[in-house]
């Protein structure tokens, strides 16, 4: 690793107890000062919360004003090129007890990466990277579509849709990418079994069982 | 000014209609096409796919209206995978990924694991890592090199560039006992030393492969076929792979240098001088070209980490992450407990999350990693590169003939196995 990290407030000490958080030592860390990006994100947008995570900068940014920050980050702060978009399905911690971020809890959180090139601009400038997460809710699961900002947003949010089941507005074609068409549930949800899964075929439904056979799976 | 909506806008017009949920073989369900064009599957089965990748394409005689990739046929869930395994065990499932470049994949996870654990590995891990990713990274050129050649009818460089390849994988069994899928770079170090005489085989490696690489060169840089064929097709321009999420040789073909490893240097690759091949053309023969200068600088890297191969450790010595040397365990309690407990419960990773990106043979790999403090990882994503190369081929293809899709998705390099995960 090139960025030795001297001090990480929110780590846990290696021979901790399972499963203890430490709360006190997440808060002392969530008044690090904002670095200049964070700031300027936080001046102009003043609902969205901000953490520096393991040396990375990362905004926490609600769905309704999703949109309005990604046209604004690729326009202004010419994060050209988004990197990744994944989700994480907080189930088994809604509280976030990894992050320092303690705002608004909800089961899904959608990831997306953003890369700075370090090309617009007058040049020079030093590539940079920023990552949102966008909180999204259990009962709606909807968020916005960020595929006509960047579009690598779509394949990646059609995957999310497929292994999460969260529903992006706007989506030009928001079908199942990796599963069959016609799966059933979303793999990568917690509470998704990972020992029920029998071995389908295509067309096999329609199929009548053979005599006396053994059932498939 | 980039502005890759604007470029993808059009794309996804011209996209939107194709109907993706058709069962194949019942043509009724198509959306009716107009009369003169028709709609074809190239794969699953094809053998220009490398591996299982299914395009649907739409033509117009022998030119290409629209395409969609249709992927998911090696989706094996490996990432849900990874939310039953220990962090020991991380490793040996990211490898099977990108199955051309297995120990890139492992440096990757590792180094996540790495930043969340607060660890730095000792300067002689780095150093072999290092080794062992640009070994892969000719590898992965090498094994591209062979099965572009081949799509595009030119046997000889297919069996050359194995033949070449085949050095590096026997140099992998001698340091890690297995030819693919090593499971050599782990969290906190690498599994075990370099073996006796590392140096002569690396050394003839280096000295070997681009030699050769060149004498293949010869059969097709020359080759007026091989070139009419790879000029001018597949353009793929900056804009649109930068919007498209295209990055490695692609993007380096389109004139920009970008390199991961100079832009945010890792396992200290900022003490290797190397320069990163860029060409302007955009094109299939461009990104030949990108990756074939690769392999040099990569036996660049690699004769400057033998000279500079430091002494010390491979591994970090923390007896919380680390398992103690053999010996030990017979005469310390400690040990045998350590060794015990890091076997059967694995070692504890702070909370938190983090995202590591890496310069892989193909473009930017990543790994998302979420820990909860207890040691299966809670989520572990991968950015699946060839995965978003894939959905960038429809740019590529539109416009071209039926017999340039396959230049396109040779000088693209996908893999399946890392497309589905």
């Amino acid at each position: 690793m090139t960025e030795p990290e001297t001090n990480t407030p929110d780590s846990l000490s290696l021979g901790e107890v399972d499963g203890v958080v430490d709360f006190a030592a997440s808060e002392a860390e969530s008044e690090t000062a904002p670095t200049p990006l964070l700031a300027d994100v936080a001046g102009r947008f003043p609902d969205v919360g901000y953490e520096v995570s393991h040396e990375q900068e990362v905004v926490i940014v609600g769905v309704d004003t999703l949109l309005e920050l990604a046209e604004w980050l690729r326009g202004d702060q010419h994060f050209d090129m988004c990197v990744d978009v994944t989700a994480v399905d907080y189930l088994d911690h809604w509280d976030r007890s990894m992050g320092t971020w303690q705002g608004e809890r909800t089961r899904f959180e959608v990831v997306v990466n953003l890369l700075d090139l370090g090309l617009g601009g007058d040049g020079g400038r030093r590539p940079r990277r920023l990552r949102l997460r966008v909180p999204v809710d259990e009962e709606e699961c909807r968020c916005p579509s960020l595929a006509f900002v960047w579009p690598l947003a779509d394949p990646a949010e059609r995957e999310i849709y497929d292994l999460f089941g969260i529903v992006f507005d706007g989506h030009p074609d928001l079908t199942r990418i990796l599963m069959p068409d016609d799966w059933e549930g979303h793999p990568l949800r917690k509470d998704y079994g990972v020992s029920r899964i029998p071995v389908t075929f295509r067309g096999d439904r329609e199929r009548p069982a053979p005599e006396g056979g053994a059932e498939r799976g | 000014m980039f502005l890759p909506g604007e470029t993808h806008r059009v794309e996804l017009t011209r996209e939107r209609g194709i109907v993706t949920d058709v069962p194949e073989g019942t043509e009724e369900n198509l959306s009716a096409p107009e009369d003169e064009t028709m709609i074809i599957n190239m794969g699953p089965q094809h053998p220009s796919t490398h591996g299982v990748l299914r395009l649907m394409l739409e033509l117009d005689g022998e030119e290409i209206l629209r395409v969609k990739p249709v992927i998911g046929y090696l989706h094996t869930g490996m990432e849900k995978t990874a939310e039953e395994l220990l962090y020991i065990q991380g490793s040996t499932n990211v490898t099977r990924m990108d199955y051309m470049n297995p120990l890139g994949n492992e440096l990757c996870f590792s180094l996540a694991v790495e930043r969340l654990l607060g660890i730095e590995v000792p300067e002689r891990a780095q150093a072999i890592r290092v080794l062992m990713a640009e070994l892969c990274r000719i590898n992965s050129h090498l094994v591209w090199f062979a099965t572009s050649g081949m799509d595009l009818g030119a046997t000889t460089v297919m069996i050359h560039g194995l033949r070449e390849r085949e050095l590096i994988l026997r140099f992998f069994e001698k340091t890690s006992g297995l030819r693919m899928n090593c499971d050599y770079v782990r969290p906190g170090g690498v599994a075990a030393d370099l073996p006796d005489g590392w140096v002569e085989d690396v050394a003839e490696i280096i000295e070997v492969i681009p030699r050769r690489l060149h004498e293949s060169r010869d059969l097709l840089d020359d080759n007026p076929i091989f070139q009419k064929r790879m000029r001018g097709v597949g353009i793929l321009t900056r804009d649109e792979a930068i919007a498209l999420g295209a990055t490695g040789p692609i993007l380096r073909a389109t004139g920009l240098a970008w390199d991961i490893r100079k832009a945010f240097p890792y396992s200290g690759y900022d003490r290797y001088e190397f320069d990163i091949p860029t060409q302007e053309g955009c094109d299939a023969w461009s990104r030949y070209q990108v990756r074939v200068a690769e392999v040099n600088e990569s036996a660049r890297i690699i004769r400057q980490v033998i000279e500079t191969m430091p002494p010390g450790d491979y591994r970090v010595q923390d007896r919380k992450v680390t398992p103690p040397p053999r010996h030990r365990i017979d005469v310390s309690m400690e040990a045998l407990i350590h060794h015990f407990k890091l076997f059967t419960e694995g070692f504890k990773v702070p909370a938190g999350e983090t995202y590591v990106a890496i310069e892989s043979p193909k473009g930017e790999l990543g790994c998302y990693l979420v820990s909860d403090g207890v040691p299966p990882a809670y989520r572990q994503h991968t950015r699946g590169l060839c995965f978003y190369h894939v959905h960038a081929m429809p740019s590529m293809m539109v416009g071209g003939l039926v017999a340039d899709a396959v230049v396109v998705i040779a000088s693209a390099d996908p893999v399946l196995g890392e497309v589905d995960r």
